[in-house]
């Protein structure tokens, strides 16, 4: 995985008008310069594949359709941000509903597992994959706010604004998915 | 930072993510898809921008015209008020003072108007349609 905060750091210097007016070269380098980040992101929504590269697409058009309105407002990056979440909770959202509908005929497509499997982290010997695995049985929120608050950098009050909600509850799926974390995987301090 | 803060800060720790050639693909597909859209709105958009554009332009000449009937009648009044009071009084007519000031105030309330459209309307018609051209 390439996609780390260094990469974030890089764009979120730029603004819409580095990329207006639209031309098709414009949006070319627009496309090869945010769709690294905007893959990660949307990787951590855990969807299957296909839907995953549906969302950055969907990300991406969406991005491009609105960028010679964009005001400004917020960075640039941030506001990609925004779009990719959107995205990502609309796919998932879908997702749960087909696996729903789908679930007694066809079990194994059940791609992500709301119930938690703690007996998968124990035993797992690198710490990496170890953390990998806890990540997997945090519930949405709790998950998505660690990767942008230790991944992306993001402030709290920055996440709060992403995802619709306030600072408080922010810090308290952060300290709720670590101490899950540390739980899971038995990490000191 | 502890540890397990240090491990989170690691990309690795948050999962799979695509390789860079499946990023490079879905850009690229996105890119075609977001220039055909875009071609589709290019060749439908311009006749209706077209006629925004028309539309925009005569208000605004209808508004000019209207003030230049202003300044006209102003001047109207200024330049004959003395002879047209002394050949309309025998007439029995309005004097040329009346008929101005009418005049004046038709044209002041007319150009306020048209400008007054011009503003409200054409602007958020001319947004409209740039924002469709996107």
């Amino acid at each position: 995985m390439r996609v780390g905060s260094l990469k974030v750091e890089a764009t979120s210097t730029l603004t819409a008008a580095d990329f207006l007016p639209l031309t098709h070269a414009n949006a070319n380098r627009f496309v090869e310069t945010f769709s690294l980040q905007i893959s990660g992101q949307v990787a951590r929504f855990r969807l299957p594949p296909d839907i995953t590269q549906d969302v950055v697409q969907e990300t991406l058009i969406r991005a491009l359709r609105g960028l010679p309105n964009f005001r400004g407002d917020s960075k640039l990056s941030t506001w990609l941000y925004r779009i990719s979440y959107r995205e990502g909770l609309r796919a998932v959202e879908r997702w749960k509903r087909h696996r729903d509908r789908n679930r007694p005929l066809n079990p194994e497509i059940d791609f992500r597992s709301d119930e938690a499997d703690a007996s998968e982290v124990v035993g797992v010997q690198d710490d990496v994959l170890k953390v990998r695995k806890a990540m997997e049985q945090l519930p949405d929120n709790q998950r998505l706010a660690l990767g942008y608050h230790y991944l992306d950098g993001l402030g709290v009050a920055e996440i709060a604004e992403l995802m619709g909600s306030t600072a408080n509850t922010i810090k308290s799926w952060l300290k709720r998915g670590r101490d899950r974390l540390r739980e899971l995987t038995e990490i000191e301090v | 930072m502890d540890k397990l803060e240090q491990l989170l800060s690691n990309p690795d720790s948050h999962g799979e993510t695509p390789s860079d050639e499946q990023v490079r693909a879905w850009g690229k597909k996105a890119l075609e898809r977001w220039a055909i859209e875009n071609q589709d709105v290019r060749s439908t958009a311009p006749q209706s921008n077209r006629f925004a554009e028309r539309l925009h332009e005569a208000i605004y000449w209808a508004g000019a015209a209207a003030c230049l009937a202003y300044l006209v009648s102003l001047l109207y009044s200024y330049t004959s008020s003395a002879a047209a009071d002394f050949s309309m009084v025998e007439w029995n007519l309005p004097s040329a003072n009346d008929f101005s000031l009418m005049l004046r105030a038709n044209s002041v309330l007319i150009s306020a108007v048209i400008c007054a459209i011009g503003l409200a309307v054409t602007r958020p018609v001319r947004e409209f349609w740039l924002r469709q051209l996107g």
